[in-house]
């Protein structure tokens, strides 16, 4: 604090936030946070000063705020209003704005809290709620963002993640804004319109427009079947189900610069392509789109084995992803409603037992990387 | 339908092109199929060779990208041990198998990796 100003703090709780490291997707955020005060702000001068209806010229511009400092124990930013914004743009105010900032931040922690308790705001302002949308977009399931200094009802500090996030969006607008990443195969050009569309795991078959990013629909021509890596912010509504494409940020061809994942990638779209049938007399199920996504999910994320890797169907539509090393032989089941099994046997008689997951998660890697720790050094 | 009484008679296991990549079969080649009802379909050495066991399968209209040999004793080692038995077919005289029946997933699993490490190092017979 500088002399008696008031800071703010966030502390980002997260593996991916430790030793205060600040992912710079997450740096949207602040800006968020400073566009929801402001709109708390103005909505609470209004309220009060009924016979205006407007908020003074530079009201806006006065609420600026200065990062100071990001602390450690998790991520810390720390930020302040900016006391010099705050006289130029709105000299007659002196330190009421800071006051009313002050509030405004315990408003949106209020929000937050009582959304915790199932308790949501009846009505916000449109720029409150486009704000709000914008806050936390890229938090993921196992964080959270604390508002220093703030007790919610339970004794605790107040905090916002990824489940209170969404249940508050839904209530104050039908849907929620969240920042989607990740690959898909190319199911369809439309050069015309430039347009392409994508087969995604997550929310089935994809359209998506290439307006205003740098990579027309013309240059994904030839390429049906590949992968593409995109970023997108999507609309959700409060059961997850995907109500639109709000903006496309990024899309482009999966490009494996390691030529062991590359060799991965065009087997398995080798693989996407056999047909029913193929071994023989209508047995063998082509590939499951889901199975074929997983299979190169775990080849993305673990990488480092691509060069041993070596990719089957299964007769039931799966991926079976095997790879020996020092006389281990292991396999992951990809089965085609996308459950998991792992297994492994050596030479010499040593077994890792045949292990079943319903889908990714913790476990399913932690498992992963204990059966091969008998052959390799896991980094963490 | 009876066993084979050879140890060492080496049996011809077709795999299907997709269960192939440069170097070497996928497991999954040594664990019969849901239509093999837990037999493992197999061609005996004794009565024919790797190159007319491929061809005779091609000839069927099913698709082989290679032969590999396994022994009913190597059929029969631990871990998971499975018998071999001769079942002459009216389309294939030669035709016998191993009885996976009494084996669970996982030991099928196991099985497969076993049979496949061994196939892998006596390498393919044909083509």
């Amino acid at each position: 604090m500088d002399g008696d100003q008031k800071s703010f703090s966030l502390r980002y709780v997260g593996r991916r936030f430790s030793r205060a490291r600040l992912p710079l997707d997450v740096l949207g955020d602040l800006p968020a946070l400073r566009d929801l005060i402001a709109a708390l702000a103005k909505q609470e001068f209004r309220q009060q000063n009924v016979d205006r209806k407007r908020v003074p010229r530079g009201f806006d511009k006065s609420i600026s705020f200065s990062l100071k400092d990001i602390e450690e124990g998790s991520a810390i930013p720390v930020f302040e209003l900016d006391r010099e914004a705050a006289q130029q743009n709105l000299p007659n105010f002196g330190d009421g704005m800071e006051e009313i900032v002050n509030r405004a931040y315990q408003r949106v922690a209020k929000i937050f809290d009582d959304a915790g308790q199932g308790s949501f705001p009846q009505a916000l302002p449109l720029d409150a709620i486009h704000a709000l949308t914008k806050l936390g977009a890229n938090i993921q399931d196992d964080e959270k963002i604390e508002f220093r200094e703030t007790t919610g009802a339970d004794g605790h500090v107040v905090s916002l993640d990824a489940f209170r996030r969404k249940n508050l969006l839904t209530r104050v607008r039908e849907t929620y804004t969240f920042e989607f990443e990740s690959v898909g195969t190319l199911t369809g050009v439309d050069a015309s319109h430039n347009m392409i569309q994508v087969q995604t795991e997550e929310y089935g078959e994809l359209r998506l427009s290439l307006d205003g990013v740098s990579m027309p629909a013309e240059q994904f021509d030839g390429n049906l079947h590949t992968l593409v890596e995109f970023s997108l912010s999507i609309a959700l509504d409060a059961h997850d189900d995907l109500k639109a494409i709000e903006e496309v940020h990024s899309v482009d061809l999966v490009r494996p610069y390691d030529e062991d994942v590359m060799r991965c990638v065009t087997r398995l779209q080798e693989l996407a392509k056999i047909e029913k049938g193929w071994l023989g007399d209508q047995h063998g199920e082509q590939l499951v789109h889901l199975a074929g996504m997983r299979a190169t999910q775990i080849i993305f994320m673990r990488a480092n084995l691509a060069k041993l890797f070596r990719i089957f169907p299964t007769e039931d539509g799966g991926i079976s992803l095997e790879f020996e090393k020092d006389g281990w032989s292991f396999a992951v089941e990809v089965m085609p409603d996308g459950s998991l099994e792992i297994d492994g046997s050596s030479d010499s008689g040593g077994v890792y037992e045949a292990k079943s997951f319903d889908g990714f998660s913790k476990d399913f890697f932690e498992a992963f990387d204990e059966m091969i720790s008998v052959v390799f050094d896991v980094e963490d | 339908m009876s066993k084979i009484d050879d140890p060492n008679e080496l049996q011809f296991r077709q795999v299907n092109p997709s269960w192939m990549e440069e170097d070497g079969p996928s497991r999954l080649a040594f664990i019969p199929t849901r239509k093999d009802d837990g037999k493992l379909s197999l061609d005996r050495s004794a009565t024919t060779t790797p190159k007319d066991s491929y061809d005779d399968f091609k000839s069927l209209g099913l698709n082989s990208d290679g032969v590999y040999g396994l022994t009913p004793q190597e059929m029969a080692d631990e871990p998971c041990p499975v018998e071999c038995f001769e079942s002459p077919l009216e389309n294939n005289p030669h035709h016998s198998h191993a009885e996976f029946k009494e084996l669970s997933n996982s030991q099928k699993k196991r099985k497969s990796q076993e049979l496949r490490r061994k196939a892998v190092v006596r390498g393919k017979l044909h083509p």
